[in-house]
């Protein structure tokens, strides 16, 4: 999918462009792991800067790490996993980011590695931190709220997790 | 130039985000201000474990609202028994009794390779019953039975901690007549419904008919009489494996060939059983059979062989066919049978194995305290969100008997504690006597 005839024939790039104006150089075949930007490519738009108002510089440079790291042929399964583990051990904020920029970008294997990792690190917290993390204000009365805990009380027993990391 | 084409296909992308935008407006409370598209939530959430989730319910209601909505359960389930997340295998249901009392004791061992740990689950069936089968597992519900004549059935959401029990059918098994009903468990996925299979089974006399099979649907619990085409009768009080929702039973057929053993399965899709051949099994030779990766399966082994076990496998058009040997190095007592991953579950001296076919390594293992040798069964088990009407929470009477019990045991005494404070109790007593 990645080896598109260009690595035959010539080496095509893209430029990118981050919602805060920084710009980044990349090859095709590697960008178009980001199904909205097949399309774009194929739509013919390939020959000028795409612009990205959704994703700013720092994710844009993580999404980047991650296409180079999972689209090139030299690095091999061992390489990908422990890329792949270092990276979902940036902050909750950060993967949060890079999980709306690959749902925008429709990049399947990202989204999919980071909503695994977000799910894994807050399995364990508590309801306030959750809506911290989330930016949630609760619309429940504290009526509603206490019913709805004491429906299961045991799911709120144990070592609850309050921190927003 | 970009903003021709390119912005259309942006555009159509940028719509879609722009509409979760305005989703987020309109269809949830507009008092939540959750900044995050709701599929990403979604998708986040329904990776989740129930307890965790049952938890989240209070976060806010579009979250509470999610949660119980159909789609999310099914793709919540989808995650929850997904063998591609194979790095931490499902959990294991198991039945255990006590060595002591012999009480029944439902577990779940989570095999996960940082923290694998064993906990003892409130079981709803009533204590006061003597005897209890796991009929098995189906969309994270489980059935138990009182076996041999099924008169107690329930369905249970472990995860959940609900159950309820399933109401018997009018057709009564005659003593004399009858030798025992066995009990199935199926899901139809089309119609979202779990269905309960119940077959009677006659003694044996001259002319012996073939089974009387019953389905109960969970939507209705209604009990509907269905036909023996095939003509068999089953061996066992329960089936023998469930997969993707169909039931398997070891069964007799007779025809002009004469009689024989076959497998009987229950086609979900058309509600009709069929048969199957068996692999040819010697006498000396032990069989059980298996979901394998969510096909058929079927572990033999020679009975006086306790390092070898041999991997067969059902294919739709080849049939049976030997997939594997498995080299036990460590020798085994009792095979308890196999993983939907492939991994063999076996009884050993003083604990479970689980043993990698693959890597022949031993990946976990794991006992359940004060557990009668040999008393083991196991289950594979995935979690999920999903309910049968008419649930209720799991009360702690079982673990309060429980308790009872063992004081009686320090002391000494070794009897079955009967509680009939509970008017449901009483009522289930009085209906058995």
């Amino acid at each position: 999918m990645a080896e598109a005839s260009s690595s035959i024939t010539e080496k095509f790039f893209l430029t990118l462009k981050s919602s805060d104006g920084d710009e980044f150089v990349l090859e095709e075949s590697i960008a178009i792991q980001s199904i909205t930007i097949k399309n774009m490519v194929e739509d013919g738009c390939s020959s000028s800067v795409i612009p990205l108002s959704k994703v700013d510089t720092e994710t844009l440079i993580k999404v980047i790490e991650y296409m180079k790291m999972h689209s090139s042929t030299s690095s091999n399964e061992e390489e990908i996993e422990n890329f792949d583990k270092k990276f979902v051990s940036n902050s909750i904020n950060t993967i949060l980011n890079i999980l709306e920029a690959a749902n925008f970008l429709d990049i399947n294997n990202l989204l999919e590695l980071c909503a695994e990792a977000v799910a894994n690190r807050i399995k364990n917290k508590t309801p306030e931190a959750v809506r911290k993390i989330f930016n949630i204000t609760s619309d429940f009365t504290p009526e509603e709220e206490a019913e709805i805990r004491n429906e299961t009380p045991w799911a709120f027993e144990g070592n609850l997790d309050h921190s927003l990391d | 130039m970009p903003p021709s084409k390119g912005k259309g296909n942006g555009k159509k992308k940028g719509k879609g985000k722009g509409s979760s935008k305005k989703t987020k407006n309109t269809l949830s409370d507009p008092t939540s201000s959750c900044i995050f598209p709701r599929e990403i939530i979604s998708n986040i959430l329904s990776r989740l474990p129930v307890k965790t989730l049952l938890r989240f319910r209070c976060v806010c209601q579009p979250w509470q609202k999610l949660i119980s909505k159909p789609n999310f359960i099914a793709t919540h389930f989808r995650h929850s028994s997904s063998l591609q997340s194979a790095t931490c295998t499902s959990p294991i249901f198991i039945h255990t009794r006590h060595f002591k009392s012999f009480d029944h004791v439902l577990s779940l061992f989570d095999p996960h390779p940082d923290s694998s740990s064993v906990v003892e689950l409130d079981s709803p069936f009533p204590s006061y019953f003597h005897d209890m089968l796991v009929v098995g597992c189906c969309n994270g519900i489980v059935c138990l039975s009182q076996p041999p004549w099924g008169e107690m059935i329930t369905l249970w959401n472990p995860a959940m901690r609900k159950y309820r029990t399933v109401k018997l059918s009018n057709t009564k098994p005659l003593m004399g007549i009858h030798s025992c009903v066995s009990i199935g468990l199926a899901y139809d996925s089309q119609e979202n419904d779990l269905l309960i299979l119940s077959l009677l089974c006659f003694r044996p006399a001259e002319t012996r008919p073939p089974d009387e099979v019953e389905m109960c649907s969970t939507k209705s619990f209604s009990w509907k009489k269905m036909k023996n085409e095939v003509g068999f009768r089953v061996l066992g009080l329960i089936c023998n494996v469930i997969i993707k929702g169909v039931p398997y039973w070891r069964a007799i057929v007779e025809d002009a060939h004469g009689s024989r053993e076959v497998l009987v399965y229950f086609d979900v899709s058309k509600k009709v059983f069929d048969k199957l051949p068996m692999p040819g099994i010697r006498v000396e030779t032990e069989g059980y059979l298996v979901n394998l990766e969510d096909s058929l399966g079927m572990l033999i082994w020679e009975k006086t062989d306790k390092n070898n076990v041999n991997v067969w496998v059902m294919d739709d058009e080849d049939g049976w066919s030997k997939k594997c040997n498995v080299g036990i190095t460590f020798g085994f007592d009792r095979i308890l049978g196999c993983l939907r991953n492939g991994d063999i579950v076996a009884e050993n001296e003083n604990s479970v194995l689980l043993f990698d076919p693959v890597t022949s390594s031993v990946k976990a293992k794991f006992s359940i305290e004060n557990a009668k040798k040999g008393s083991y069964v196991i289950f594979d088990y995935s979690e999920s969100l999903v309910l049968i009407g008419g649930m209720l929470p799991v009360k702690k009477e079982a673990a309060e008997d429980k308790l009872a019990r063992e004081d009686l045991l320090k002391a000494g005494i070794n009897m079955k504690v009967f509680t009939t404070k509970n008017p449901q109790q009483a009522a289930f007593a009085t209906r058995i006597a």
